[in-house]
Parts: structure tokens; sequence; C-alpha cells
């Protein structure tokens, strides 16, 4: 948990000091965005795409922009991804990623109406896996979640580019993500019942490719 | 634009509801069997009869259905093919050795095997006396393969009518009469050493609940009478030292003796007794029905050791432990070691599911 504040404690003062010196910079005129983005990810391994063959994602984030030309872009962001897989007519297995962290781009060149923005990016993620089962039919149905069977902290690192007309952009990216889960205790008990030894914990292989579409809002 | 906008979040959830994925997040998580599931070969189908423990890494036995033996606790395993030629006839395992009395007539043929039971010797000469064989058939009661490679061979000739002990030489192709209880039924022996060793009997008159005790400090040429043990059904005696032993019963009584089985006083070792092991003048290991206990004097005192692994409790029917550390303790179904006197265990063999698959 101290892991988690300190995160959301250096998340905010890096989203104040940047916004702080955007505003400096607002003076010259240059405007604050919003980005707002959904995409879709594919894990890059084989074992992991056959479980969640795609997941959607979405982020969001204010832009604040510095240096010649306001080409050097920062972005704090927060952001979801979800991948699911349906185990059969009632229960869906999930995994859900929430992200917080930054991004930075820089407008590096451009052709035509068209900018291309080579970006990185840095989040904090908290990973859930857990089964939602579907109870009931029609109007009387509900979803409830089951306790989450693996879950886990990591960072991620996220490379690619961002192509950009007008207020609409195309990001393409690959991300690196190897966050250790730890499993439900109930799980190694029963594993071991069955003789089977399970480690506490796992690294488990989440690179991805990301394609997101998104709008630069005007605040 | 807001065309644009649903026509992509259309697209990414047919994405997600379309592409279900096999398997589960949870089937990517490692998970490593307790045990090789290759030692079904051992169980499935078959039964461990015997294990041989050399007190480092090589532990070898006999099977129903062959014989095996790992270099490596099982990693890996060695199984050939080959059935187990002994019925329900009276067996006993020495070092190399498998020797197994089989009824014949009014007597019974010693066979004795040195490659795991794949061919057997017959013992050429007659065991029993023929004045005993003239009055009565002779049944072989237990053997026990002495430190000299001699056999020891407890006999019973009808019901309470005569005990007998013989010592045969397999390598000289002799035997000799040790022992000869008149109005006597035989229930157990053991020998500390090859001079030291004890009988127990009873008298067919008592019935059942009282049992006597033989001592020879020769090697079996005099006996003397030892204590009568009172309240006790089928005891089992285990040869300590030249002076300790013990004397236990199915129902859990344990009686001690350290003056030759001259007196006895009852201890407490934490349950029945079912298989006992002195590794050396002091230490001694119980196989209890439940776990294992373990004795630093001789017997007089026992600490019930926490045996258990992966959430099994150590159990089995017969354990070897060579020196004060290495050990193993197995049953048909299950093998279990030690390296450090049963602090911690390692399961080898057991009846996971996995195994009979």
């Amino acid at each position: 948990m101290s892991w988690c504040k300190t995160m959301l404690a250096g998340w905010v003062a890096l989203t104040l000091s940047v916004s702080h010196l955007s505003a400096q910079e607002a003076l010259e005129k240059f405007p604050v965005f919003l980005d707002a983005e959904v995409g879709a990810s594919r894990f890059a391994s084989s074992a992991m795409h056959s479980v969640f063959p795609v997941g959607a994602n979405l982020t969001a984030g204010p832009v604040f922009a510095f240096g010649d030309q306001w080409r050097l872009r920062a972005r704090p962001q927060v952001g979801i991804t979800f991948f699911s897989n349906r185990i059969d007519e009632w229960v869906t297995e999930q995994l859900l990623i929430v992200k917080l962290g930054g991004q930075v781009s820089y407008d590096a060149f451009y052709l035509g109406q068209v900018t291309f923005f080579p970006y990185v990016a840095a989040d904090f993620n908290w990973v859930a896996n857990f089964d939602a089962e579907e109870v009931g039919e029609g109007d009387d149905t509900n979803v409830t979640y089951s306790d989450s069977y693996l879950k886990g902290t990591g960072f991620s690192q996220e490379v690619g580019v961002r192509v950009q007309a007008r207020e609409w952009y195309i990001k393409l990216g690959y991300e690196f993500f190897n966050p250790r889960l730890k499993v439900r205790q109930n799980i190694i008990d029963d594993d071991l019942t069955s003789g089977y030894l399970t480690p506490p914990n796992h690294r488990f292989n989440f690179n991805s490719f990301n394609i997101t579409v998104g709008a630069m809002l005007s605040l | 634009m807001d065309v644009c906008r649903k026509i992509v979040m259309l697209a990414i959830v047919a994405l997600l509801w379309c592409c279900n994925g096999k398997d589960t997040l949870l089937d990517l998580y490692p998970m490593e069997p307790v045990v090789n599931p290759e030692v079904g070969v051992l169980i499935d189908n078959n039964r461990i009869i015997h294990v041989d423990f050399d007190g480092r890494q090589q532990i070898s036995g006999v099977t129903e259905a062959g014989i095996f033996m790992t270099t490596d606790r099982f990693r890996s395993l060695d199984f050939e093919p080959h059935a187990w030629q002994v019925s329900d006839d009276v067996v006993t395992f020495g070092d190399g050795i498998i020797v197994h009395a089989q009824a014949a007539g009014v007597s019974f043929v010693l066979q004795y095997s040195t490659d795991d039971g794949k061919t057997w010797a017959t013992f050429g000469g007659s065991i029993i006396d023929e004045r005993f064989l003239a009055v009565g058939s002779v049944l072989p009661v237990q053997l026990s393969v002495a430190q000299d490679g001699a056999i020891w061979v407890l006999c019973q000739q009808g019901a309470g009518r005569r005990t007998l002990l013989y010592r045969v030489d397999l390598e000289q192709q002799r035997s000799a009469l040790v022992m000869e209880k008149g109005e006597a039924l035989a229930l157990d022996f053991s020998f500390a050493d090859s001079l030291h060793g004890w009988v127990l009997y009873g008298l067919p008159g008592e019935g059942a609940g009282r049992a006597r005790l033989l001592r020879t400090e020769n090697g079996g040429r005099t006996w003397n009478d030892g204590a009568v043990l009172e309240g006790v059904e089928q005891p089992a005696v285990a040869a300590i030292t030249k002076d300790d032993l013990l004397v236990y019963y199915p129902d859990g009584v344990v009686f001690r003796s350290a003056d030759g089985g001259t007196s006895f006083a009852s201890v407490v070792v934490g349950g029945r007794i079912v298989a006992c092991q002195a590794v050396s003048s002091g230490l001694v290991y119980a196989l209890l029905e439940n776990g294992l206990a373990k004795s630093t004097d001789a017997g007089a005192t026992w600490t019930v050791l926490d045996a258990f692994v992966h959430g099994i409790s150590v159990s089995g029917t017969a354990l070897d432990f060579h020196g004060e550390h290495a050990g193993v303790v197995y049953s048909a179904d299950r093998l279990f070691t030690t390296n450090n006197g049963g602090q911690s265990w390692e399961v080898l063999v057991y009846p996971y599911d996995y195994v009979f698959k």
C-alpha cells in the first residue's frame, strides 16, 4: 500500500509541477489540451494471447507543452487496459490493468497536415485477474465478481509513434511490462493437496502491441 | 466525427467479445509435481514390496511387477519388469539377499536370491531334524538375516507343541538347531549382534495375553529365561544393544528392558509402533501408525517427530535408516526420505492422481 501512496503522491506532484511550468508557458499562448484515447492491445507472447487474444485500452490525461515551438509534450495520464476471455456461457475471465503514469512525446517532423510524434511512456500498474459470472436471465441478470486469482503491481514502459492530423491521432506502440503476480493462497493449498508445488508469485510476460485512436480536446 | 467514434467503439467491443481465448491465465502459472509422475510404474497396478537405501543417493527395491533403482531420488528411475514370485510365504530382506521359506510337505524349503528376486536358489540341505518331522509338521514363523550373512529361522511345530530356532549358513549349506522349546508358541525373535538375542514365545495353556522371553548371550548355545510380560497380545521384540531391547504390541503398549530382558518397564513412545530400527547403541527410530518417533537413549525416552511434508503425514509399514541422519520410510504406495534425522522429509513416491494417469 505504501507503494501505491508513493506512486500517487509522485504522480500528483509531477502533474502539479508540469501544470505550473505549462502555466508559465501558456502565457506565451500555448493552450492546455486533454488527450483521450481508446484502442486495442495484443500480448506479444503466444502463450498470453492464446488466453486473451485482444484487449481494450482507455487512457486520458492533460497535455502540456514545452521547449522550442512547444514541440516537447508531457502528459500525466491514467488508463485502464481490459482483457476478457469467455470461459463458458456464464463465466468470463477478466484481466484488468489500471495505469498511472506519464508520457513524453516530441514533434519530430510533419508531412503535409500529418505530424509525427515519437513517444515514450512509463506507468505504474495494478493488475487483477478474476472471473465475472452472470447470474439470472434477461432484465434480472446480475454480474458477480470472484476474488482475484492473481494480482500484483509493476512498472511498464512503452515506446511508439503518434501520428496526428489536426485534433485526431493514431498511436502505435510496444509496451514492456513484466509484472510479478501473486496467486491466491487457497489455490496454492489446493494445488498442494493435488500434489503440485505452486510458487507464491510469478513474473508474467505482459509485453504488448498497442494501437490507439485518440483526440486532443481543448480545455 | 461522431460516426467515426462509434465505429471505433463498436470495433473494439466486437474484438473483445469475438476473440475468446483458450484456457485461463492461471493455466500459465507454473506448478511442479511433488513427485515424478513416472513413479506411477511402482504403484499403479503394482505395489512396493521392499526398499533398499544406501544412505546416500541410491534407492533400489522390489515391487510386485519388477525391480527399480534410482540414483537421483526418483528424478529418473530404472524399472525392470519382473514378476515377484513369492506369494504368502515367510520372507526377509538382508543386505543384497532375499530369503523366503516356502511350505513343502511337512516342512519347508528355504530359497534365496541375490539378484532382487530375478533368480532363486534353494538351500540344498535339510533344515529340520528328522526327529521333529517324525512327530509332526514344522512351519516357518519368521526369518532374519544376521550380520554375518547367516539366516535365522524361527519355526513352530503344531499349535504350541514346540518352538525351534535354526541358524542356516547358505554358503556352507549347513543348518544348526540353536534353540528348542517344548510346549511353546513362537511369537518373535531379534538379535542385537551375532551373540545376543531374544525369542518371545507363549505357552498354549496360558492363551494370548502373556509373553515369555528367552535370552542367549552366546549365539544360541545356551538360553536363559527372561521376564514374563502380562496383558499383551501379538508382541514384537526389537533388539537395540546386548542389554537394551523393546517389546511392543499393536495396541500401543511398549516395554523396555535395560538388563537384557530380566526386567521391563513401560515406556511411552507416542503411538502404536509399526516397525522399529536401532541405528546405533543409543539411537532408535520407531515408525508409528501416524508418524515417527526417535530415541537417543536406547529407547528410554522418546520424541515424536513432526513428520510432515507438503501437508502429508509421513507414514508407512517399514523404515530403513543408515546412520543417524539418512533414512527412508515406505509402504506399498509411498516412499519418504530424510537427510537430517527426521527433522524434514521429502516425498518421493505418493499416490497422487496424476501418478496414475
